[in-house]
């Protein structure tokens, strides 16, 4: 009975980070016209509070993930691939490398071919990264679907819920190309459509990254059920 | 329960994955290497007060503008351009943003626009053109806003009220800067594309070119006295002008050396255009450069409105007839737009239709948000498309508000001054020097609710936004706006 107390309840969890993720939203909301603590809270800027929450978030998924892994004994590997990746998601949160990488793309005639076929200006450069990775993120994102596929199958509410967070973040990438072709039109409500859009896609992927933790953390606590019982 | 993909479809799932990734793949693949797409230039001249009437290419028989006629060879001509608004003010912030008046919320001269009123200039420089504005008008100049965007901006009055001490030379220092900006971007070594607003203001009164052009087409005659008139009378002064006209005592040859001034500032300015269209051709930008002709509204000079409800002539602010409505319109495209030949444009169009265009030749989103449409496709098969048949206007000058709508046969302005409505109604094609307002209701209903229809959809985006006291005594001290 010890032993079980010292592992969080995946409710809890979730509804702390729930809880944490709507105060990121309510912080930025607050404080989106404040000169001196909005760029601390806004969701759409880079090294501030949502930033660092976002990637700590991601360090809990693949935390999770590896705790999966050794929870797990056979066919496990993927869970080590799962906490690889999102432990790469929570480092580029913080050290903004797509941003770097991108803008390096976008240097040159490479970057003045894809403003041009996408409507874009160069001011949007960074939001382009969802287009030029969109190969390497639909093979994350269909690898991730058919792993969660393969080990939660046999349960079909965590197995919905770990779809849930996927589209979450597809559709947060599709938001990131949305705000570049909204900054890039001509219209007087740009800037408004920009932050909504914005808003809506940093919440979504915030939400994400709780169900995948809640996921993990559930699938875990089923497994350590399931071999308790095991003879 | 077990919920699982029947006979192991997470293969197919796992197979469109990779099919959809490497479709993307190549796809961007192809659009990053394929040849980089060229930016054309964009040259926009706006002519303050020019009417097309008097430019060759419009039918003109004097010689006043063989550089633009040169010019029009290379270019789409639209016969039947509108402008939204009288003023300079409104109408220029309307070509550089697409919006009507009550959108940008610069609807009377001393106004500007609001600081979220995104601008051509705004748009291009984000797209990497290097961008710059010359004006010649005070109420163009930092503090209408329009200078947004515009990496470089400068003002080059006109000395127009100041007939006996102005330099010629200041006639010609906007040319000047504009010419010099080009000439230094030539030589540069990094050319990104450029946009270039050049406002020229020598074609709006007083009319009084310096020599030549002030004796090229009529012999002036010096200031003196006139029957009836108080004070000694001078024909290239606008208010004398209007002043002995408007009392019926303007002998006619005055109106023929009036005529003649107006032309010969037309010719002061098609020469300095011929001399910048050739500094592009010698430094070979000329066929990358989209050059626009335009002007901010018309002008009435000597025309007589029996109808009453404009005021006379010589002017243009708050007065509806097409002398001050129509606009000349020339669009030369780059070469590289692949227009097989450039043609005359008869369908009517509108300024707010500007900045669509451009942004469509130059390969940039067109929002719905603007209210006006592309002539793109107008240019490219005109016997295909067609534009809008009603071309709108709006503004507040003097604080009267004036809203029409014009069509091929109809014109209806609707004034209103201080909680006072008056309406005028003009038959253009059977009867254009009746107000038909009282005789026509079935028409009168059909335009009001036009009208009605076109405000809620087209206003009050923005509220106005006025500029300090000290540019306001300025614009009042050239005549520009009232006490």
């Amino acid at each position: 009975m010890r032993g079980e107390q010292i592992y969080p309840s995946p409710n809890r969890v979730l509804i702390t980070l729930f809880l944490l993720d709507a105060g990121m939203g309510i912080l930025h909301l607050v404080f989106i016209g404040d000169p001196q603590w909005g760029p601390l809270f806004n969701l759409a800027h880079e090294e501030n509070l949502p930033t660092w929450y976002s990637s700590f978030q991601f360090l809990l998924v693949s935390g999770s993930a590896g705790y999966c892994y050794l929870i797990e004994k056979k066919n496990n590997l993927g869970w080590l691939v799962v906490a690889a990746c999102m432990l790469g998601l929570a480092i580029d949160e913080t050290l903004q490398i797509h941003e770097t990488l991108i803008d390096q793309i976008m240097l040159g005639d490479a970057g003045e071919n894809l403003r041009h076929y996408f409507g874009a200006t160069q001011d949007t450069d960074s939001l382009l990264w969802t287009v030029v990775f969109a190969p390497l993120i639909i093979l994350a994102g269909t690898g991730l679907a058919v792993f969660y596929y393969s080990r939660l199958r046999n349960n079909r509410l965590l197995f919905q819920l770990s779809w849930l967070p996927l589209c979450l973040l597809a559709l947060s990438a599709g938001l990131e190309y949305l705000e570049a072709k909204t900054l890039s039109s001509f219209a007087h409500d740009s800037m408004s459509r920009y932050e909504l859009f914005t808003f809506i896609e940093e919440m979504a992927e915030l939400i994400a990254a709780s169900l995948l933790v809640w996921v993990h953390c559930q699938y875990a606590t089923l497994k350590r059920v399931v071999k308790k019982a095991t003879p | 329960m077990t919920l699982a993909f029947k006979n192991n479809n997470w293969k197919w799932v796992s197979l469109a994955g990779i099919i959809l990734a490497s479709f993307i793949a190549i796809k961007l693949s192809f659009i990053i290497t394929s040849k980089t797409p060229k930016r054309p230039n964009l040259l926009l001249i706006t002519l303050d007060t020019l009417r097309p009437d008097h430019l060759n290419s419009y039918g003109y028989e004097r010689l006043t503008s063989p550089a633009i006629t040169k010019l029009v060879e290379d270019s789409f001509i639209m016969d039947k351009a509108f402008t939204v608004a009288t003023n300079s003010g409104p109408s220029h912030a309307t070509l550089l943003t697409g919006l009507y008046p009550a959108q940008h919320g610069l609807q009377n001269n001393g106004q500007k626009i609001k600081a979220t009123t995104p601008t051509l200039a705004e748009m291009l420089r984000q797209a990497g053109y290097n961008t710059a504005g010359f004006v010649g008008y005070f109420a163009l100049a930092e503090e209408s806003g329009l200078n947004k965007g515009f990496e470089e901006f400068e003002i080059n009055p006109i000395a127009s009220h100041d007939h006996d001490h102005k330099e010629p030379k200041d006639d010609l220092q906007g040319f000047e800067a504009v010419a010099d900006w080009l000439k230094s971007w030539a030589e540069s070594a990094e050319k990104p594309p450029f946009f270039i607003w050049m406002h020229v203001q020598n074609i709006h009164e007083s009319y009084d070119p310096p020599a030549p052009y002030n004796s090229m087409f009529e012999k002036i005659s010096a200031p003196q006295t006139l029957a009836g008139f108080e004070g000694e009378f001078d024909v290239r002064c606008i208010n004398d002008l209007a002043k002995a006209w408007r009392a019926g005592i303007l002998p006619p040859h005055f109106k023929d050396e009036m005529l003649a001034l107006y032309d010969g500032e037309i010719r002061l300015v098609d020469d300095q255009l011929e001399k910048i269209f050739n500094g592009l051709k010698s430094s070979g930008n000329y066929d990358d450069t989209i050059i626009v002709l335009v002007s901010d509204h018309g002008e009435v000079l000597f025309e007589n409105y029996e109808n009453k409800f404009y005021k006379q002539g010589p002017g243009h602010t708050g007065r509806y007839s097409d002398a001050s409505l129509r606009v000349p319109l020339i669009l030369k495209p780059a070469i590289f737009h692949g227009f097989k030949k450039t043609s005359r444009i008869s369908q009517m169009v509108s300024t707010v239709d500007l900045v669509p265009t451009l942004l469509d030749l130059i390969g940039l989103p067109v929002t719905k948000n603007l209210p006006g449409a592309s002539l793109v496709p107008v240019m490219r098969l005109p016997a295909k498309h067609s534009t809008p048949k009603n071309i709108f206007f709006h503004e507040k000058p003097y604080g009267v508000e004036y809203t029409g709508v014009r069509s091929e046969q109809w014109k209806f302005v609707h004034k209103l001054e201080k909680g006072r409505e008056s309406f005028l109604l003009i038959d253009l094609v059977g009867d254009p020097k009746e107000n038909h307002f009282n005789d026509s209701p079935s028409q009168v209903k059909a335009f009001k609710s036009l009208l009605e229809t076109w405000k809620k959809k087209n206003q009050s985006i923005h509220e106005e936004q006025r500029i300090t006291e000290e540019m306001r005594q300025a614009l009042i001290e050239g005549g520009y706006i009232r006490k």
